[in-house]
């Protein structure tokens, strides 16, 4: 257990220290990058725990991460009015924030209810399918009277500067560290082993008296609300509010990314959401077909290399 | 009410060509036991692959013919080089692997699609859109309002499914299938060669996407990732109909492309009522895809196994 903190130290010391190291490289433009990442790797975090934790293969998670964004874009867009006609709006992150962790964290216990009724391959379509929903959802919207993807103000706190690369960045960071350490937490917890006796064996956890539905169903929104925290951080870090981000190739890659930086480690999230996006920057700016160099990587991972970075790192480590 | 019955057949060609994708890809799921997200690759597969034989040659029976050939090889050649590595893996390395195909597939198509010499030299601003048309003529019209085209994909697909369940019904390697989809281990002890029997099934289901991708083709025209669009309708079909049941496929297709069909025909004219005419069609679009989604949900809260399948292992 000490290696497993130490390695989440020295990764969240290393991530602190990236924007001096690219200042000194001169090389500011990276800060996107990096604050990318960190944003991801909180949505990659919360499905780490049910993913890796939990087994709950859920290929919807972007719909979360639109929800999130949504909320805190819609709310700003009608600052000065009112939302639906009775909703004060707001540019007031302090108040947007927690609102679309609370609007996601509902609409993940509805989604798991329903969807958590079946397992495996049928779970994993469901999520897809309600993901989908929220897609075609917000392409429904007319925002402004005008189209569905929409221009929204910057959000703005008291003290940090939002609108600042470097504030907005340790900010994230720090979010991320106490979502990275929390679910780190978590999973030793009653609540934890249950989600994670569910995985394992859902019939012999039933024998031993528990009714896991209820604690996957709240594992599957605190995700959901996690996730959404992510879709409100991007929203000061894109201009657009758009319905692609609850589309399917995103929640797709999240799964990449897991899996990339190692299934049930939590702080894989942050290697993989690196590793990816590090590759994907890097391929992009080379070729058009970078996607096609994506696939063939991803398919000789998966038939090949088959363990993540952090699984790696941890090997031999317990989760107690 | 002719609206109605005009929509009514339009939304039972879709669930047609839907038909032909997802039973292909409940097979693949029943008996394989394989998350496949590469199905609607095959597809894509087939409607460039019949555009790029009906724009060299001009006759559009070989471009389906070139469709279902090139769709049987490129599933052969997956099967045995990804997909049988994934029979014994977890669902995520499935989708992640299966992903990975869709991916180097959309875009390796685009790439040679790139380099295809479309009569003006080749080059790096050719379309990726590709049309072509089939040789079905117009008149005598069977119904106003629909074309004739639409008939021939609904008459195609009858007769696949007649096929198929031919297949399944009444053949030997029907009854292996049919052993596979019930207990993998238990039709294996039993002399079922599966090494065998997988690539036959992954093989038909490639065939009949790439199939229905080269008719459908003429209409949605050769597009880059159009199969994907299908696919995420069939694991709404498959999760409805029962995973593995063809049986269930052909009931939930046909439902899915009436009811897709319906909604968005109807929901758009009810809400001009409410909205501008611009924004109650924007609206009324998405919500055709919205209700097939909300018919899942439903279904599923009242039936988890959906029509026809057995409770999820």
């Amino acid at each position: 257990m000490t290696r497993r903190w130490s390695i989440i130290a020295i990764a969240f010391a290393l991530m602190a220290l990236a924007p001096l190291f690219l200042s000194m490289i001169d090389q500011m433009f990276y800060m996107n990058v990096l604050t990318r990442v960190v944003i991801i790797a909180i949505a990659l975090a919360a499905l780490d725990f049910i993913l890796g934790y939990g087994g709950m293969v859920s290929f919807g998670q972007a719909m979360f991460v639109a929800i999130g964004a949504y909320v805190c874009g819609l709310l700003a867009i009608n600052s000065d009015a009112s939302l639906f006609g009775f909703i004060p709006g707001t540019t007031q992150a302090l108040i947007s924030w927690p609102l679309a962790m609370i609007v996601s964290g509902l609409i993940g216990a509805l989604v798991g209810v329903v969807a958590l009724r079946t397992r495996g391959i049928a779970f994993l379509m469901i999520t897809l399918a309600f993901a989908q929903l929220a897609f075609f959802g917000f392409s429904a919207l007319s925002i402004d009277g005008k189209g569905n993807q929409a221009r929204h103000p910057r959000l703005e706190m008291p003290l940090i500067d939002l609108r600042n690369d470097h504030h907005f960045y340790y900010l994230a960071l720090v979010l991320l560290a106490a979502v990275v350490v929390g679910l780190q937490l978590l999973v030793r917890t009653p609540f934890g082993r249950i989600v994670r006796g569910a995985k394992l064996n859902q019939t012999r956890m039933e024998a031993l008296g528990h009714r896991p539905l209820r604690q996957q169903v709240q594992a599957f929104a605190l995700a959901a609300a996690i996730t959404g925290l992510a879709g409100a951080l991007t929203v000061s870090e894109t201009p657009f509010i758009e319905p692609e981000l609850a589309g399917w190739p995103t929640s797709g890659s999240f799964l990449v990314m897991v899996a990339l930086g190692g299934q049930q480690t939590i702080i894989g999230a942050l290697f993989g959401a690196a590793a990816f996006l590090g590759l994907e920057e890097a391929f992009a700016s080379r070729t058009a077909d970078w996607r096609f160099y994506v696939g063939i990587g991803l398919i000789a991972f998966v038939l090949f290399a088959r363990r993540g970075i952090a699984t790696i790192l941890l090997a031999g480590t317990s989760d107690e | 009410m002719e609206l109605f019955i005009v929509q009514l057949i339009l939304g039972l060609q879709q669930g047609m060509t839907l038909l032909l994708v997802a039973s292909g890809l409940t097979l693949i799921f029943g008996t394989l036991g394989v998350i496949n997200l590469a199905h609607g690759v095959m597809f894509t597969v087939g409607a460039y692959s019949a555009a790029v034989t009906v724009t060299e040659t001009g006759n559009f029976w070989l471009g389906v013919l070139a469709a279902v050939v090139v769709a049987a090889i490129y599933g052969l050649l997956l099967e045995f080089g990804i997909i049988r590595w994934l029979y014994n893996r977890d669902h995520l390395d499935q989708v992640l692997a299966t992903f990975g195909v869709l991916l180097a597939t959309n875009q390796g198509i685009e790439m040679l699609v790139r380099n295809w010499d479309q009569g003006d030299g080749g080059g790096q601003n050719q379309t990726q859109f590709l049309t072509y048309d089939a040789p079905i003529s117009g008149s005598p019209s069977v119904l106003p309002d629909v074309a004739n085209y639409r008939f021939f994909i609904v008459a195609v697909g009858v007769g696949v499914m007649g096929f198929l369940w031919f297949l399944i019904n009444r053949t030997r390697v029907g009854m292996w299938i049919r052993a596979g989809a019930e207990d993998r281990e238990m039709a294996s002890a039993l002399g079922i060669n599966l090494g065998l029997l997988f690539p036959i099934v992954f093989t038909i289901g490639a065939i009949l996407a790439g199939l229905a991708g080269a008719i459908q083709g003429p209409i949605d025209n050769a597009v880059p990732g159009i199969g994907d669009r299908y696919l995420i309708e069939c694991f709404v079909v498959i999760v409805l109909g029962g995973i593995g049941s063809v049986k269930g496929a052909v009931i939930a297709s046909l439902l899915v492309g009436v009811v897709k069909t319906l909604a968005g025909t109807y929901l758009d004219e009810v809400l001009e009522l409410f909205l501008e005419p611009a924004a109650a069609g924007r609206a009324g679009a998405a919500f055709g895809s919205i209700s097939i989604f909300l018919l899942m949900a439903i279904v599923l809260a009242i039936k988890p196994e959906g029509f026809f399948g057995r409770a999820h292992a």
